[in-house]
């Protein structure tokens, strides 16, 4: 039986600015380490659904939201042999 | 009127082939699942007090619990079994409340049958619950939420283009015996507004996911199918020359008989009469309720029989329970019971006649009320197997039809 | 740390975004389709950020750049294969556990396998398998992160998407004041904020006839033929009324939360109003459910057992010593603890049934407990014993049902079912926490709506009950409360008939709620309110409709199209579709 590949998963690890109190990932709050940075995993749908991932820091005086898309592609990215 | 054997016999022997609808049918039960036929039920919401419509009017027992509400206009029907103990029984005669006498002329052709003592073990006196089990089919120690009619249709192959519903229920709210996925039901004061009011609704393209949107497309989809097929076979009603009482109930009935009568091949169809919770004067209040019942299914017949599917219908009474024996101190009775129900259909479907035994007004339960002497599901078993369905698939058990029990001699259905 | 390269070499002018955004509140969101996440425009068309340092649009910053509150510094992708094997991410070995991590931004120049704008970062993943007859297998994952945090606009946008999504699904819809209050919160924060903030007494006060005693059988029987009918007139325009006030609660509280659980409870405890008959015991009992909605369920499940109108309904009030009742324990068992058949045999319903003997009512439909039919003799139920004696048997009885891990997770799955559609893997540990917590309905609440299975369930997955459906109408569109009435018939129509569900299971919900009955109900309703709202000629509510109220984008597109419609009905037309439309039906 030929092998395959079963799951796949994304760890995203960021680095959050000095003033920054607080990481939300799809609104559930993660824990900032000691060093200032914060890790989350994000499987892969297999259908090649994109998932998208809003990732919040918030600060006192600020509040950001970036965006992550993680795509299992159908094919391969051109470029590449 | 001649019987459908003679005619048979003279058709034959007149060398030619005869057009009478259904008149090469076979009988009171069909083998398969036959979407020529129809199932009327008709709820009796409330409680039907059975003792005074099917009278035991001259057992002293009833004389002296009925003291003002006795029925005293009766025709008899003849003799019945009464169950007077745990292993005795006796004779004694029934008789048919006046208020009910143009059913007399059904009975009379054998097309009207009662079905005595119909109950449940351990029987529930809650409006709430009881009409639950009877629209569940189940015992009254377990609880379901899809109809037993739901149970007994749905999932079967239906004719294709010609599906107009397996159900129309003919009030807007009022309770669901074929509650349940599979089955399309549609819900009316009459065929006209449901044509009218299903024009709102364009069909629409399936969409590719999202099951519950498909569901609601579906649906909807549903209804635009079910109205164009009630435009083009009911858009102009056949007219019949029977007479329908005037009233909310004989508006029902006209519709029932003008959706058959076209041909929509609906098999089941629920009219709802309401008001028997008679727990005060129930004098007038039944008799007036029994009338409107009386003539409407006189009516339905005239019409049916008019326009030829008179021998393709069967109609059934229910009702969440009877009424205690004994009449309480407002003119009226409390909930109870077992009761009797009422069959209708074509001489060459079923026998009439009276089924089962009565429950006797001296072997009471420990409340004073009728000890029932048929489970209530033998009625259902009839009443499916009438369509051609599997009634032991549909109750979870198998029970015996009406007549078809244990030393019985004659089955309600013909075979 | 390494910030990415996004801040110095995107087309896109500094990446900060600073608070002036939130100062200066976007005009009207540009009609964005709700749901959709419009990262591309984000992109594409930098925003002139009002009071960002520096002339001129798009420019480079004037002042030193506020450094991002976030970047992502490392990326890894874990493989899992069918069969052991070497996998090599974009010529980057694995570490033989199946993961390979990237750093980003030093490491970037140095990786072959990376290519694309520059926050764009594909894998290419080549697996060996150990065993060369296995053979090989390839995949690919792109991972795309937004350079810039995402303009305030945008970002709104999701978040919208996200309140309505929660206010979908957990209350009756939002509204406009629901979006202006929460669009800027957190969401973690919102939820938090909904479950505190519920309530345990209804907004609109009490009917006066609250405590009127109910007349004892004697005092009925003195009664004349004419005043007993009286009294069943006025016993009917009162559950009447508690119906219309149930639905008009729904409809105006502060805490849509708390009715969407009392109507749960509802479901669960079910009583009946029209088979009691009895206005007083039902409104005393709707008040409890009220009261315990988002409380202990353990504190519920002891109080139920005591209230009168269940008491009633269930025919407990005939729970005697020589014949108890089984339907009350049956029911228990099956539909408010357990679940049919799980973990409990046919003879603990009877042991059950004994231990709530005694427990009646008075003449006038007060609980009250007889000890003299209570069964005294000694009972095991679920082998343990109970032993505590008298009115206080029920109540151990109950604390034994709630010792039982089924028990929380039977409840647990009721919630997920109610507001996810479905039961996630996570539902075993939250009923774990859920009974050592003391079935405490607050936090569970909390934990499911902020999960990513509350987050991440499809939207327009599930269906709108009727009563979801008309009092989101009438949230969105703020009616005054005086605008509507007697819409419970309609409810009722629709097979949601408030205080009387159709059997002791409740309303089934989901795909029942959506047959050709109910649908040829609510189109008529619904035909009939498009003109109603229309003549209300309010361009904002034309607006935001949409985004109030649909989940998924409009289905019937064809009649959404203003080609459709006659030149002068090129607005409202659309608007009016909207309402009619089979995406309203979903959330």
């Amino acid at each position: 039986m030929a092998v395959s590949i079963s799951s796949l998963v994304v760890r995203l690890t960021g680095t959050v600015a000095s003033d920054v109190t607080a990481i939300e990932i799809d609104g559930a709050a993660v824990t900032i380490d000691p060093d200032r940075t914060w890790n989350h995993q994000v499987a892969v749908p297999v259908t090649g659904a994109i998932r998208h991932v809003a990732v919040t820091a918030i600060a006192p005086d600020r509040t950001e939201t970036r965006l992550v898309a993680v795509e299992r592609m159908p094919t391969a990215p051109s470029g590449i042999g | 009127m001649p019987t459908r054997r003679e005619l048979l016999r003279a058709a034959c022997a007149a060398g030619v082939g005869v057009a009478f609808p259904g008149l090469l049918h076979a009988g009171g039960v069909a083998p398969t699942p036959d979407w020529e036929r129809s199932l009327i039920v008709i709820e009796l919401d409330g409680g039907n007090d059975g003792l005074n419509t099917i009278v035991p009017w001259q057992d002293p027992v009833y004389q002296t619990k009925r003291s003002s509400l006795r029925i005293g206009q009766v025709t008899g029907l003849g003799m019945a079994t009464f169950r007077t103990g745990a292993a005795t029984t006796a004779t004694g005669q029934l008789g048919l409340n006046l208020a009910l006498a143009p059913l007399l002329d059904l009975w009379s052709a054998g097309e009207m049958a009662v079905a005595l003592g119909l109950g449940m073990a351990a029987p529930n006196r809650s409006h709430f619950r009881g009409i639950d089990i009877w629209n569940t089919g189940t015992s009254s120690s377990a609880t379901a939420t899809d109809g037993w009619l739901q149970r007994a249709v749905g999932g079967a192959a239906t004719p294709g283009a010609e599906f107009a519903a397996h159900a129309v229920l003919m009030a807007r709210a009022s309770s669901n015996p074929i509650a349940g996925a599979g089955v399309r039901t549609l819900a009316m004061q009459s065929p006209e507004r449901f044509i009218a009011d299903a024009a709102r609704l364009a069909p629409l393209a399936m969409p590719a996911s999202n099951a519950a949107l498909q569901h609601v497309v579906r649906t909807n989809n549903d209804v635009v199918a079910s109205r164009q097929l009630f435009e083009a076979k009911v858009g102009t009603p056949p007219s019949f020359s029977a007479t329908f009482p005037t009233g909310a109930f004989g508006d029902q009935c006209r519709s029932v008989a003008q959706m058959i009568a076209a041909g929509l091949k609906i098999p089941i169809y629920k009219l709802h009469l309401s008001g028997f919770d008679t727990h005060s004067d129930q004098a007038d209040r039944h008799a007036a309720l029994l009338t409107q019942l009386g003539q409407g299914i006189a009516a339905i017949r005239a019409a049916l029989d008019q326009s030829g599917w008179w021998t393709r219908t069967l109609i059934t009474t229910y009702s969440e329970f009877g009424r205690r024996v004994e009449q309480n101190g407002s003119g009226g009775t409390d909930h109870g019971t077992a009761a009797p129900h009422l069959v209708f259909g074509h001489a060459g479907n079923i026998n009439g006649g009276l089924f089962g035994v009565q429950p006797g007004l001296a072997y009471l339960d420990g409340r004073g009320d009728l000890r029932e002497t048929s489970d209530y599901r033998r009625l259902y078993a009839t009443a499916v197997r009438f369509l051609g369905y599997d009634a032991t698939a549909a109750l979870g058990a198998t029970f015996d039809r009406i007549g078809e029990g244990a030393g019985e001699a004659t089955p309600l259905l013909k075979p | 740390m390494s910030p990415t390269t996004s801040a110095a070499s995107t087309a896109a002018p500094g990446g900060a975004a600073p608070a002036d955004d939130r100062a200066t509140p976007p005009a009207e969101p540009a009609v964005i389709a709700p749901g959709a996440l419009v990262v591309a425009a984000a992109l594409a068309a930098p925003l002139a950020l009002a009071g960002c340092g520096g002339g001129g649009g798009g420019g480079a910053p004037a002042a030193q750049p506020t450094p991002p509150a976030t970047t992502i510094s490392a990326i890894t992708v874990r493989v899992t294969t069918s069969a052991p094997a070497a996998i090599r991410v974009a010529n980057v070995a694995g570490d033989g556990a199946g993961a390979v991590r990237f750093r980003l931004g030093a490491d970037r120049a140095a990786d072959p396998g990376l290519h694309g704008p520059e926050h764009v970062y594909a894998f290419t993943i080549d697996v060996a398998a150990t065993d060369p007859a296995e053979g090989t297998a390839q995949g690919w994952v792109e991972v795309r992160i937004n350079a810039d945090p995402l303009p305030a606009a945008v970002a709104h946008v999701d978040a919208v998407g996200r309140i309505r999504h929660l206010f979908n699904r957990a209350c009756f819809g939002a509204s406009a004041q629901d979006l202006a209050r929460w669009q800027d919160v957190p969401y973690a924060r919102i939820v938090d904020q909904l479950v505190d903030g519920c309530r345990t007494t209804a907004v609109q006060p009490p009917p006066a006839w609250r405590d009127e005693p109910i007349p004892t059988s004697a005092e009925l029987n003195a009664m004349t033929t004419a005043q007993r009918d009286a009294r069943d007139r006025a016993k009917g325009d009162r559950i009447h009324a508690m119906k219309a006030g149930w639905l008009r609660e729904m409809a105006i509280t502060p805490s849509p939360l708390t009715e969407r659980m009392t109507l749960f409870w509802h479901s669960h405890f079910v009583t009946a109003s029209w088979d009691l008959f009895e206005p007083q015991p039902t409104w005393r009992y709707l008040a409890l459910l009220r009261a315990h909605a988002l409380g202990s369920f353990a504190e519920l499940l002891h109080a139920i057992a005591k209230d009168p109108a269940m008491c009633l309904f269930l025919d407990s009030a005939s729970n005697v010593k020589n014949k108890p009742n089984e339907n009350f324990a049956r029911e228990l068992l099956e539909l408010f603890t357990l679940g049919e058949g799980q973990d409990y045999v046919e003879n603990d319903i009877v042991v059950l049934a004994r231990c709530f003997t005694g427990y009646g009512l008075t003449s006038r439909k007060i609980f009250a407990f007889n000890a003299a039919q209570h069964d005294t003799a000694a009972k095991t139920l679920f082998g343990l014993p109970v032993d505590a004696g008298g009115e206080a048997d029920g109540d151990q009885a109950l604390d034994l049902i709630l010792a039982k891990d089924r028990c929380a997770r039977f409840i647990v799955d009721k919630l997920c079912m109610e507001f996810i559609g479905s039961v996630p893997g996570d539902a075993s540990a939250w009923a774990a926490s859920f009974k050592a917590g003391g079935y405490e309905i607050a936090p569970l609440l909390k934990t499911i709506l902020k999960s990513s299975a509350f987050l991440n369930a499809p939207r327009g997955g599930m269906h709108r009950s009727p009563a979801e459906l008309h009092v989101g109408l009438w949230r969105a569109v703020e009616l005054e409360p005086s605008e509507w009435g007697g819409e419970h018939w309609q409810l009722s129509e629709e097979d949601q008939d408030l205080l009387d569900p159709p059997n002791v299971r409740g309303w089934v919900g989901g795909g029942t709620w959506m047959t050709s009955r109910t649908l040829l109900r609510r189109r008529e309703f619904l035909g009939w309110k498009q003109w109603d709202l229309w003549n209300r000629h309010n361009p904002r509510l034309r607006r935001i409709l949409p985004t109030l109220l649909m989940a998924i984008d409009p289905y019937d597109t064809a009649r959404l199209d203003p080609a459709a419609y006659p030149h002068w009905d090129r607005v409202g037309g659309p608007f009016r579709a909207l309402l009619v439309d089979p995406a309203i039906h979903l959330k």
